[in-house]
């Protein structure tokens, strides 16, 4: 396989976790996506340092975090939601637990699909339409608190149906 | 639900608030079962988004489809009429309103115009009409307005919408930040930017606008422009490199300097220090203690230079570089430290016959200058080195802190009487020896200076002296040398000198130890580390020594840190032991505070509370009093709060948050536009009850650019907005009171200059060149021929004590560097 083969079946494999960390830790949707865009830049034009020994994902995410570094320091432009120190717990507790290639996408659908029409709804609210929570309540008529709180039982529900049924 | 698990997910939801996310952070940091969990649960939350995300593309996908299938309705007529009435009503529409205001210019990737609901593609030229909305990317966009030379440019992760221009142009800046350049406007008509919290109205001038989630922050940098608050219509005009804010709350509203003017005044005075003219750097270029000869200060005359003057050039330079990317000035300052001040493989060419298992005779101490010279003490124990077998290598990496620039003593370097660059050193007898006592000697002692036995026979007392090379290394340079390298690195320098900055810590790890190896490493950074050997290679021996004490003035948690984590600063065996530093250093600092807020002092190795060291109110030299000055409370909590800024660590915090509580009482700021900071300190107690008092004050430019600074990065870690403005005032007023044709300098009466006469002690019969009872100025006869010398004379004369204006390097450095890093951390 040659090396921009390789490299697209890693990325592709990884890219998810990496966009995971860095939503996690940067707190504006198109810094995200501008920081991903330049990190994937990097991560191609550095490949050929990079080591098969070590784990892609975790050579990524390195990658990624000192981009973040790098952008805060030089121009303070990068919404950081936490201080270097906090990105690097959160880089090694990403290392530390880096998720097996398995079935969650298929599980999670599945496990949505079961969920009730108005709990499916208020998912699609923030994550399809990435409304705010503030922005749901008020189209709910609720309450912040009371949609933060609706949210976490329905993903508590979709990850414990997703604990105990295989797809 | 844990109180962690909580906060996570408030987080990811985005509704924590500062103080939960603050308090998330501690927990990330301090425990990896929370930082497991955060992993856990956004990756979680990704999972989400990317289902529904996929979803939505999907839908999309599905929708394009339809659209391109369905088949088209056959409406001939009705398209023919339509087609004639458009033909006539398409150039009055136009007219009306989508005549292009303006046009996009060299949009980076990423950007995005729309026009209600649709997404237009965002090419070089395309015409922006009202109601249109740009929105920026990680590059910037310009919109160039039609029939005359203005421009709004949008930086990374702007929007705003052209409006309506009834009244003249206007611009609804909905977030992000803008540059805009604006040319005059018809009288009447001027250009509006209007922001979620009030309006900028412009007639001609070029201006930047920030607006965040809480304010909109105007700084001008050509004329002027009205800036009016939404919430009640105040309004301040804001004139050139000044910079004001509007909130939605309702306090006063001031135009103050900008960091854009901070930034200017930072690259007038790196010019100033480069220009050949200013006097700053030798034929060489190698920086001077001072422009003025005439100067006593740690080094004895202005043209010697200091390793310490060296540090503050690397970070000089490296500020200069993150300015403007020019890194070339940070290259040539790192060749010329390591050409200079860092001795040679040749400088040290015994350094291989060194044995660790016994690193150096111990010679005792004395407390005054007239009890030496002094015997060694061969009976006395010395430990083992295990850092020199650990590090292996024949020769030590680290600077010298003394060097004499134009060979004015004439001493040479390594054996060349003529050569310039000499390294010297002083300070061999005892705390109480200032520098009116003390006697300067080359540090290649081959006897052709001095006496016999060169000058060895006035410190240490042999039967037989044999040549030999001695350097003393001033561990707060090297680090510091460190940090800026650090900083060059982060700040995206090309080849950074990382791995020479590893050595040189690795090298550093002598001074967190005691002068002989008797102890395990007290991790602190000590007052110096020494190493020497024989210059006879037929007959080579080599020794080494660190240090038993430690200054609160000399601790660097930030240098410490990049040496444990940094991934090319940090060494396979040095990391662990900076890391234990660090550690070491954060105890230090909270044991050392006084009740009031200052830093007491330090502590010396043997017998104490402090990790077997006890406390010492005045650590190293006795005249005067070594923590009397000022200066060392600025310099180290600097450190402390970059380091606070770096890491957000929590034991850093509440030491800087009750200095910088201190710090605003003691600092005086007079309506009239003079300030007034200590200069010095007068201690009662001992750690756990220390109390401090202020008995002098000062307006030094070198130690209020340094508490400046200091501010600066405590006011960015902690957004403590009173320390910033306290910051902005001192260096808004060193620029203004004291700002000079060479840099910036402040009177200073020299109280001490009376020591010129005084008799440095040398002992009776000793066969150098200097006989008893010669006075400091007998030792160094060509300062009678320096131009500033008949002004001491003339003061003396009269009683008083003359006054000078210095320029010295580190002090121009400390207020160029603070006004670099107020503009980068608060533009």
């Amino acid at each position: 396989m040659d090396a921009h083969a390789e490299f697209l079946k890693l990325f592709l494999r990884h890219q998810g976790d990496l966009k995971a960390f860095l939503t996690s830790v940067v707190r504006d949707r198109s810094a995200v996506d501008d920081l991903f865009q330049e990190a994937s830049l990097v991560l191609w034009k550095d490949f050929k340092d990079y080591d098969p020994a070590r784990s892609f994902g975790a050579w990524a995410r390195g990658v990624a975090a000192n981009k973040v570094l790098q952008d805060r320091d030089r121009a303070r432009r990068i919404p950081l939601a936490f201080s270097p120190a906090a990105l690097r717990a959160v880089l090694e507790a990403y290392d530390r637990s880096e998720p097996e290639p398995g079935d969650e996408k298929e599980r999670m659908r599945d496990c949505i699909s079961r969920l009730p029409e108005k709990s499916r709804r208020l998912l699609a609210l923030r994550y399809e339409e990435t409304l705010k929570l503030g922005e749901i309540a008020r189209r709910a008529g609720s309450t912040l608190d009371a949609v933060h709180k609706a949210l976490s039982r329905i993903r508590d529900a979709v990850q414990a149906c997703m604990e105990r049924r295989p797809a | 639900m844990s109180r962690v698990e909580d906060l996570i997910r408030r987080h990811l939801d985005e509704i924590a608030t500062p103080e939960e996310r603050a308090e998330l952070e501690r927990l990330i940091v301090g425990n990896p079962e929370a930082a497991a969990l955060f992993a856990r649960l956004s990756r979680r939350d990704a999972a989400f988004r990317r289902h529904f995300g996929e979803e939505r593309a999907a839908g999309d996908v599905a929708r394009r489809i339809r659209s391109a299938v369905r088949p088209r309705r056959r409406w001939p007529w009705f398209a023919a009429a339509a087609a004639l009435l458009f033909a006539f009503l398409i150039p009055l529409f136009r007219a009306l309103s989508v005549e292009p205001l303006a046009r996009l210019e060299r949009p980076a990737p990423g950007t995005e115009v729309w026009r209600g609901r649709e997404a237009i593609a965002p090419a070089h030229g395309l015409p922006l009409r009202s109601g249109d909305r740009v929105r920026s990317s990680a590059g910037p966009a310009t919109m160039a307005f039609a029939g005359e030379p203005t421009t709004i440019r949008l930086l990374a992760h702007a929007e705003a919408v052209i409006g309506r221009p009834e009244r003249g142009k206007r611009i609804e800046l909905r977030r992000g930040m803008i540059e805009a350049r604006v040319a005059p406007q018809t009288p009447g008509r001027p250009l509006v930017v209007a922001t979620p919290h009030g309006e900028a109205e412009v007639v001609g001038t070029a201006f930047r606008l920030d607006v965040s989630g809480a304010s909109t922050k105007l700084e001008v940098t050509e004329g002027r422009v009205l800036l009016r608050r939404a919430s009640d219509g105040a309004a301040v005009e804001v004139a050139s490199l000044q910079t004001a804010v509007a909130t939605a709350g309702r306090e006063a509203m001031a135009a103050v300097p900008s960091a854009t003017a901070f930034r200017e005044r930072f690259l007038i005075l790196w010019n100033d220090l480069h220009s050949p003219s200013k006097g700053y750097f030798s034929p060489d270029g190698i920086p001077y203690h001072s422009v003025e000869k005439l100067i006593v200060d740690a080094p004895d005359y202005g043209h010697l230079s200091t390793s310490e003057t060296f540090s503050y050039w690397l970070w000089l330079e490296a500020a200069y570089g993150a300015a403007t990317g020019d890194w070339k000035p940070f290259g040539t300052a790192w060749e010329r430290t390591e050409a200079v001040m860092i001795p040679s493989r040749s400088d040290q060419p015994t350094g291989s016959a060194y044995n660790p298992a016994r690193p150096a005779v111990a010679v005792p101490e004395r407390p005054t200058p007239s009890e030496y010279p002094v015997s060694p003490d061969p009976s006395a124990a010395v430990g083992e080195d295990r850092l020199a077998r650990e590090l292996g290598g024949n020769y030590l990496y680290g600077m010298h802190w003394l060097v004499d620039v134009d060979n004015w003593y004439g001493f040479g370097r390594r054996g060349d009487r003529s050569a310039r660059l000499g390294l010297l050193n002083t300070f061999q007898r005892g705390p109480e020896e200032s520098v009116w006592e003390t006697i300067p000697h080359p540090s290649w002692e081959d006897f052709q200076a001095g006496g016999p036995n060169g000058f060895l026979d006035l410190f240490i007392r042999e039967t037989s002296y044999a040549r030999q090379w001695r350097y003393t290394c001033a561990p707060d340079a090297d680090a510091r040398a460190i940090q800026a390298i650090y900083w060059a690195a982060t700040w995206g320098g090309p080849n950074v000198p990382t791995n020479r900055a590893a050595r040189l810590g690795d090298s550093l790890r002598y001074a967190l130890r005691d002068k002989h190896f008797r102890h395990e490493p007290h991790f602190l950074i000590g007052w110096s580390y020494a190493w020497g050997g024989s210059i006879d290679e037929r007959n080579p021996w080599a020794w080494r020594a660190g240090s038993d004490q430690a200054h609160i003035g000399y601790q660097n948690p930030v240098t410490a840190w990049a040496l444990s984590t940094h991934p090319t600063l940090r060494t396979a065996t040095g990391k662990a032991e900076w890391a234990a530093s660090l550690d070491r250093q954060l105890e230090f600092y909270a044991w050392l505070q006084s009740e009031e807020g200052a830093l007491g002092g330090g502590a010396r190795v043997g017998g104490g509370d402090f990790h077997g060291m006890a406390w010492d109110p005045h650590p190293v030299f006795l005249d005067p009093p070594s923590n009397e000055w000022f200066g060392w409370q600025a310099w180290s909590m600097d450190r402390l709060a970059q380091y606070l800024l770096l890491t957000g660590d929590p034991r850093a915090r509440p030491v800087c948050e009750k200095w910088v509580a201190w710090i605003k009482k003691v600092v005086k700021l007079d309506p009239n536009g003079t300030y007034a900071i200590p200069a010095k300190l007068e201690w009662t107690g001992r750690p756990g009850s220390l109390r401090v008092r202020v008995t002098e004050e000062t307006q030094d430019v070198g130690v209020t650019g340094a508490l400046a600074r200091a501010l600066v990065y405590h006011a960015a870690a902690t957004k403590d907005e009173g320390a910033r403005t306290l910051a902005r005032e001192l260096l808004d007023r060193i620029c203004t009171l004291f700002w000079d044709e060479r840099g910036v300098s402040n009177p200073e009466p020299r109280h001490d200059y009376r020591r010129f006469h005084e008799k440095v002690y040398i002992p009776e019969g000793w066969p150098g060149p200097h006989p008893s009872g010669s006075t400091f100025l007998d030792l160094r006869p060509k300062y009678r021929q320096d131009a500033d010398w008949p002004r001491v004379e003339a003061a003396l004369a009269r009683g008083e004590a003359p006054v000078f204006r210095y320029h010295r390097f580190w002090a121009q450095v400390e207020v160029a560097l603070a006004l670099a890093e107020y503009a980068r951390l608060f533009r």
